[in-house]
């Protein structure tokens, strides 16, 4: 008993020891600072969520989650929103309350918690809470979703990314292996002249969107607009033309990504062509006769034969997945699917492979990579997968865990002293 | 009132049990609100009669529809809930008539059945398309009263279809359903009374098909036809190379197979149960029992190549029977592309594969000639017989079917709903009791006896709606919630357990109150959903689960987890109006009454108690709506790989998270007292309804503010009333009125 | 207090520094150019080469074609060079009777071919060399040199379609660039049906526009340049040949092309300053045009340029001279007649 109450005291002491020594803390740790993150949180995701049928989930996501500030309208369609819509209102972003939060808590864990088994329970909720969002931050971040499409009894060894853009220059010479340079995005973003010395040529950027309208125009008809330079490849065979479009972020919509650019030999130019990036990965160009061959153009330079295309961001892996069957059962009678099913055989390198099966619910594991069942089409017999590498995807766990046996610890101490105060006074009914 | 205390205590018991009784009998015993009781599981099936129709045990026949085997009972019930969103017609009079009877005259009897008043519309242009009244003619008309107006309403429909659906006007909308009515009555109609071919004698001369089509003159029924075309399929088989353009055989055959497939579209269920040797257990419609199912859509037999379909179809007849089962499912795997071949392989299953005429169709052809003779004994006999047949080739599917017939008739959500209502009236009556004995300073024993009533009501209560949710998880085999319909009443029921417990504990009536009136609104709205053909279109609320949400241990963590934390969190803020409410009353009478003073007396302790209340049970609800809300997450790692995806749902969920956490620590931090408690708890409501339904309407049409949604407007005026309850709680008047009873 | 207060703003703003460079370097994989190497997944076939400086690449490159090229001339381009891959061992007879046919050729036996035909070693390679001339068409120069390379069952088709003294003139760089080319076949099997060849790039059925031809004048087979062509010969056997051809741009402009045809009927070349000598404005379906008249010793010669949609269009009639003045008149009428659409 005298021991209890002395190590009682000794911690308590370190409380206010830790509160002098962290005394510029205090401040930072105010609970008032945490009602008033939590509240702004409240609009943030409220505010994100209504945004999502207007820009998307991505869009709302880069507006207002992963960034320090939003500015939002108030929709247009809502009583009043011919007036209010004018006004923008700034909301504070996901980076900016998640970072203050975490900052809030951590000031809170040294200067206010605790260290008692009595409070216990708060301190691991709290101590969840943070991984949560240090871990939520961390995925933001880093994790990458690509897809990947096989068709029935072909095997693929690629993936691509859901977003971004890659120029990619293949020389096909050797019949062996492939060279492949491929420019991202974010450097064809940029603009201007691009050197590598990967390439014996060099590349001037002239139009770059990440989404447009494309037609055929019909023969004959003289280039204009955007393509009125293109003198080569499919954009000029096809007499195609563009007009520029803004990027649609709701989760069906389709973005043609497109690029116009010269190839140069010193200052003698190759001549300028036009390419178009299918949202769906670029094998669909081969679906349209006119356009087959945007998945590559041949540029014949130095007794080399390079193929050129704009593509969805791709990543080769160091191993292959072959499509064997797709299955895609719906209940009698109804239009509800009730399995998706897509048999594969993992082709490891040396020879070794496995057989699995990928359905809702039960994704492949390897490599750091989980593939999803993603889409399927059991008529046209292809499968895509939605392939995930997210390297913190352990924190939630942890922090679940953490969370959930301070929850329970918190409790059961309040709902054991409620049950025993309460049976002492009450009386039978 | 100066009675002694034990005959008191007598009497009050008397109408303590009188209570319980009324709960018992509104919640399980046979009365005006269901058809079957509590006693019906237990009695099971009564001997069928002599003298009428059996049409309990015709109720019985399981079929399928919806993906899912049911009692031809469920069927007709929900098919009445879409056309009619009642689980009764009306006769011409106007007189109520049971499902099942208005099922069987439309499937038997159309001259009859197309009298009955089938059909619910009362929007006045769709009425004023078909030349009707409101106050003339009602809300309820028969098919024969759409019949000549049926081409009408098909090209107002098509031009509504036409229109975007967020964009849809009410007529339209309104347009569309009838429509969709429409063609649902027509395919029951049809189903069991297939279509007629609509040959002229001389169409059929020349297609030499008189010999075999049906004769009403000299065939008893259709199966007449339906064996002389499986003679025509055997001999044709024998002779394949008989099976080429210009054949007049085999013109014939391919009339007939036409014909069949046609009827696979007027099918609304399907009546015929799995053949014995069939492992996928495949039900089929008659004409599917008749000819196969077709491998496309009928428009893509104008792609087919005639001269190859026919070649195909020879060479495919003319193999031995287990190659050509083999080959079959070579081409339908193989070759999903080809049209030619792909309707080859069902010609060739059904004149080479499918050799007899299932006794089935016999037996049903049978039940309708025998009704449409009043022919009882013949009818009730085939009854038997029928549900023989299907229950032993239905297996294990068919094991739940005598349940759910009676489970339909005990109406478990409407009995709870009624006897909600009485807790509440008990409840309620409670209070003013107590504040009555308060005002005179009696002890209040009346009020007691009420809030143990109410208490005990809602132990009973509880029991049946538990048997309600039970009763659904074994005829589904599934976890409690597992779509809005249910969900709707998991929380109702959630937040009444609570409340039961917390009555336990402290039986002040309160919770007793906020429980049976969450419980019932719950139920309000469950029933409202049930009604939603956007939701519900085959008018089944335990439909089939779609392959994402197919795994039973989510759907039972995770799912169920997070609707208790709706439910505790709407509880909270029932509490919370509970104080408003509290507070409101003694603002307008503490001051006036010259019991003023001894109400405010008791304003201390009620405050301190719903102030512990709403925090009690918000600690619960962050409990699950954290828990639930993580679940998810792990969920949707295993599932699609990304803990967290800011989905619209899950931000939802994220919401009341965060609600229910900024109300703990605003009490924690002492920044609330319990005016601010109560108002954050009101606020909860909100939050948890946005999360539940708002979410929900956004995710209609993510282009667009799904906003024609018909929850719409329900959302917005519960939103309102909730800031209207803010309001009050935050009105000057309640700080000034007891410095005012102070002063006096 | 206020240093307590002061510690805090310092501790924020480190916060926000260590954050925000941690955020910058945990979305940062940079950009960057990447290069590296996969096993071929290219299927098509592998073909390069060298252009000789004379020579254009045709845009319309479609079909089973692998590549076309042009001669570059003041005319514009002319004659049309082609690589056409075939995946097995195609019959040089089958091949000389797809490009035979086209010039009106009488079926090429094996006999026939034997003398047409040639082994010709260029670098460490053998190709078939045949030479197809038009004989289907009287005093027709057109001309087809087909090149066939063999290799491990795979062949090389390389024809060279145009005039016959373009193809004298540029066999040369036609050698050159056969021995410059690199050579592989594709994965995929492109089938040995006798493609069509595709039609010349000057040839643009979309815009092209229509007249009326009296009805005397003969219509012989257009080529590749040539969108019309007819013939007028009188008793005496006297001949006109009329034309009408398109080329993009200016063609070396007016006074090139006139200079050009003064040359053809043996008129000395005029200065910019004497072209007024020969031309004089007309014009032709409401726009501006410039009729060129010149009438040589014995040949004459009628014609319009009209430039227009950044195209040249010649309508020319050449031949004897008496015969021209008497279709002078027919000539233009038919100018009159011509509607761009």
């Amino acid at each position: 008993m005298s021991k209890d109450t002395k190590s009682k005291k000794r911690k308590k002491g370190s409380l206010g020891e830790r509160r002098k020594k962290f005394a510029w803390l205090v401040p930072l740790a105010s609970i008032n600072l945490t009602l008033t993150l939590l509240s702004l949180s409240m609009i943030l995701v409220f505010v994100a969520t209504l945004e999502q049928v207007r820009i998307g989930i991505r869009g709302a996501l880069a507006e207002y989650f992963e960034s320090m500030f939003g500015i939002w309208y108030y929709p247009e369609q809502f009583w009043g929103g011919e007036f209010l819509n004018a006004i923008p209102i700034p909301i504070p972003g996901g980076y900016l309350l998640g970072g203050l939060l975490i900052i809030n808590l951590t000031a809170a864990y040294i200067t206010r918690f605790q260290w008692t088994g009595k409070k216990m329970g708060i301190q691991l909720i709290h101590l969840g809470i943070i991984m949560l969002l240090v871990g939520q931050l961390a995925t933001q971040a880093m994790q990458e979703e690509s897809r990947m499409q096989i068709n029935k009894g072909e095997s693929s060894n690629y993936i691509e990314r859901f977003h971004g853009v890659e120029l990619a220059f293949s020389d096909v010479t050797d019949p062996e292996t492939q060279r492949v340079v491929t420019i991202p995005q974010e450097i064809i973003e940029e603009g201007g002249t691009i050197r590598t010395a990967d390439l014996p040529f060099k590349i001037q950027v002239k139009h770059f969107g990440v989404n447009c309208d494309f037609t055929v125009s019909p023969e004959g008809s003289t280039p204009a607009g955007l393509v009125k330079d293109v003198n080569r490849g499919v954009g000029q065979t096809a007499n195609l033309s563009i007009s520029e479009k803004e990027e649609d972020f709701s989760s069906e919509g389709l973005n043609f990504g497109y690029l116009i650019f010269e190839l140069f030999d010193g200052t003698n130019s190759l001549g300028t062509w036009l390419t178009l990036a299918h949202p769906g990965g670029n094998h669909w160009w081969k679906e349209s006769p006119k356009l087959s061959d945007l998945a590559f153009q041949p540029i014949r330079h130095e007794g080399k034969l390079w193929g050129v295309t704009l593509r969805s961001e791709r990543e080769y892996l160091p191993y292959s997945i072959e499509l064997l069957d797709v299955e895609n059962e719906f209940y009698q009678g109804t239009e509800i699917p009730f399995n998706f099913e897509s048999d594969i055989v993992l082709n490891l390198e040396g020879n070794q492979s496995r057989r699995a099966l990928v359905y809702m619910n039960t994704p492949l594991r390897h490599g750091g990579k989980t593939f999803y069942q993603y889409q399927m089409n059991a008529a046209a017999n292809y499968t895509v997968f939605q392939v995930i590498r997210n390297p913190s995807w352990l924190v939630p766990y942890i922090a679940c865990v953490l969370v959930s046996i301070g929850l329970l610890w918190q409790f059961s101490f309040h709902l054991i002293r409620f049950l025993r105060k309460n049976s002492n006074s009450a009386q039978p009914a | 009132m100066n009675e002694e205390n034990p005959k008191k205590s007598v009497k009050g018991k008397i109408v303590l049990w009188a209570l319980v009784l009324l709960g018992v009998y509104f919640a399980f015993l046979p009365n005006r609100f269901a058809s079957s009781s509590i006693l019906d599981f237990a009695k099971g099936e009564p001997a069928p009669p002599t003298d009428s129709f059996d049409l309990e045990g015709f109720s019985r026949i399981p079929v399928l529809r919806g993906g899912r085997v049911k009692p031809i009972d469920s069927v007709a019930r929900n098919a009445l809930l879409v056309l009619r969103n009642k689980r009764t017609a009306l006769d011409e009079a106007g007189n109520k008539i049971p499902a099942i009877n208005w099922f069987a005259e439309v499937l038997f009897n159309p001259e009859v059945g197309d009298k009955l008043k089938t059909f619910l519309i009362d929007h006045d242009q769709v009425l004023g398309l078909l030349g009707k009244k409101l106050s003339v003619d009602g809300k309820f008309f028969s098919y024969q009263d759409l019949e000549p107006h049926l081409s009408e309403i098909d090209a107002s429909a098509r031009e509504a279809g036409k229109v975007e659906q967020e964009k849809r006007d009410s007529f339209d909308q309104n347009i569309i359903e009838l429509y969709r009515s429409a063609l649902l009555y027509r395919k029951i109609k049809a189903t069991l009374s297939p279509p007629d071919p609509q040959l002229s004698p001389e169409m059929a001369e020349q297609l030499q098909v008189a010999d075999v089509l049906f004769d009403p003159e000299k065939d008893k029924d259709l199966t007449a036809e339906y064996v002389r075309f499986r003679e025509l399929t055997k001999e044709l088989s024998s002779r394949p190379e008989d099976i080429r353009m210009g054949s007049a055989d085999f013109a014939k055959v391919v009339f007939f197979l036409d014909h069949y497939s046609r009827m696979n579209i007027w099918s609304e269920f399907f009546a015929i149960p799995p053949e014995k040797s069939d492992p996928k257990k495949q039900w089929r419609s008659i004409g599917e029992s008749l000819v196969g199912k077709e491998p496309l859509d009928s428009k893509e037999k104008q792609k087919m190549d005639p001269s190859r379909f026919a070649s195909t179809l020879q060479e495919l007849v003319s193999m031995e029977p287990d190659a050509l089962a083999a080959r079959l499912l070579q081409i339908r795997e193989n070759q999903k592309m080809d049209p030619t071949v792909l309707f080859a392989s069902q010609y060739a299953e059904a004149i080479k594969l499918r050799r007899e005429v299932d006794p089935v169709l016999g037996l049903y052809e049978k039940l309708k000639a025998s009704y449409q003779d009043q022919d009882y004994s013949t009818f009730n006999q085939t009854v038997a017989e029928l549900r023989m047949v299907g229950t032993e080739r239905a297996g294990d599917d068919a094991s739940t079917l005598e349940f759910e017939k009676i489970y339909n008739g005990f109406e478990p959500f409407y009995r709870s709903s009624i006897a909600y209502v009485l807790i509440f009236l008990i409840a309620g009556v409670s209070w003013l009791a107590a504040t009555y004995s308060t005002t005179l300073g009696r002890k209040g024993e009346t009020a007691r006896l009420l809030r143990n009533a109410a208490y005990i009501l809602t132990a009973i209560v509880l029991l049946s709606h538990t048997f309600g949710l039970a009763g659904r998880m074994y005829i589904e085999g599934r976890p409690p919630v597992t779509n809005l319909y249910s969900s709707a009443l998991f929380i109702g029921w959630g937040a009444v357990l609570l409340c039961f417990f917390t009555e336990k504990y402290l039986r002040l009536g309160v919770a007793s109150a906020m429980g049976s009136l969450v419980g019932f609104g719950s139920l309000v709205i469950a029933h409202n959903l049930s009604l939603d053909s956007s939701l519900n279109p085959t008018g089944d609320t335990m439909e089939m689960m779609r392959a994402v949400l197919d795994s039973n241990f989510w759907l039972a963590t995770h799912v169920v987890i997070i609707t208790i934390g709706y439910s505790t969190t709407f509880l909270a803020g029932f509490l919370g109006i509970a104080y408003v409410c509290h507070k409101l009353v003694l603002s307008l009478f503490g001051g006036t009454t010259k019991y003023g003073s001894k109400l405010m007396g008791t304003q201390k302790d009620a405050q301190r108690i719903l102030g512990a209340m709403i925090y009690g049970i918000t600690c619960f609800s962050l409990f699950f709506s954290l828990v639930g809300t993580v679940l998810g997450g792990i969920w949707a790692d295993q599932s699609w790989g990304r803990f967290w995806g800011w989905d619209a749902k899950e931000n939802g969920a994220l919401l009341i998270v965060i609600w229910n956490a900024i109300l703990l620590h605003a009490r924690w931090s002492g920044t609330a007292k319990i005016r601010g408690i109560s108002a954050i708890a009101i606020f909860g409501n909100v939050v948890t309804a946005w999360s539940w339904f708002g979410t929900n309407m956004l995710g209609v049409g993510l282009h667009s503010y799904g906003f024609m949604d018909k929850a719409f407007n329900p959302l917005m005026y519960f939103i309102l009333s909730q800031l209207i309850f803010i309001g009050i709680a935050y009105l000057p008047s309640f700080k000034s009125k007891p410095t005012i009873e102070a002063s006096a | 207090m206020p240093g307590s207060f002061l510690r805090a703003k310092a501790f924020l703003r480190l916060c926000i520094v260590v954050g925000s460079t941690w955020m910058l370097s945990s979305c940062g994989d940079q950009p960057e150019i990447r290069s590296y190497e996969i096993p071929s997944e290219y299927t098509g076939p592998v073909v390069s080469w060298e252009l000789p400086e004379e020579w254009g690449e045709n845009p319309d490159l479609s079909g089973p074609m692998a590549g076309s090229f042009h001669v570059k001339t003041d005319l514009g381009p002319v004659g049309r060079i082609g690589v056409m891959p075939f995946r097995e061992s195609v019959s040089s007879v089958d091949v000389a009777n797809m490009f035979g046919m086209e010039l009106g050729q009488a079926t090429i036996d094996e006999e026939k071919l034997k003398k047409i035909s040639e082994i010709k070693k260029i670098g460490d390679r053998e190709f078939e060399w045949i030479r197809i001339s038009d004989d289907g068409h009287e005093g027709s120069t057109r001309t087809v040199l087909l090149a066939l390379y063999r290799n491990k069952g795979e062949t090389w088709l390389f024809p060279f379609i145009g005039d016959r003294d373009l193809i004298r003139e540029q066999e040369q760089n036609f050698e050159s660039f056969l021995f410059s080319t690199t050579l592989r076949a594709g994965k995929v099997e492109i089938r040995a049906k006798a493609p069509a060849l595709p039609p010349p790039p000057t040839h643009d059925a979309h815009g092209a526009p229509t007249w009326e031809i009296p009805k005397h004048w003969v219509k012989t087979s257009a080529s590749s340049m040539r969108l019309a062509s007819y013939e007028v010969t009188d008793r005496n056997g006297s001949k006109l040949d009329f034309s009408v051809t398109s080329f993009p741009g200016d063609v070396g402009g007016t006074l090139a092309n006139v200079n050009r045809w003064l040359g053809q009927i043996g008129i000395d070349p005029v200065q910019e300053a004497d072209l007024d000598k020969y031309i004089s404005p007309i014009v032709l379906d409401e726009k501006d045009a410039q009729l060129v008249v010149a009438e040589g010793e014995t040949d004459s010669l009628y014609a319009a340029i009209l430039l227009f949609e950044d195209r040249s269009w010649f309508f020319k009639i050449t031949g004897n001279r008496e015969l021209a003045k008497v279709e002078k008149s027919n000539f233009l009428s038919f100018l009159e007649s011509v509607c761009f659409h």
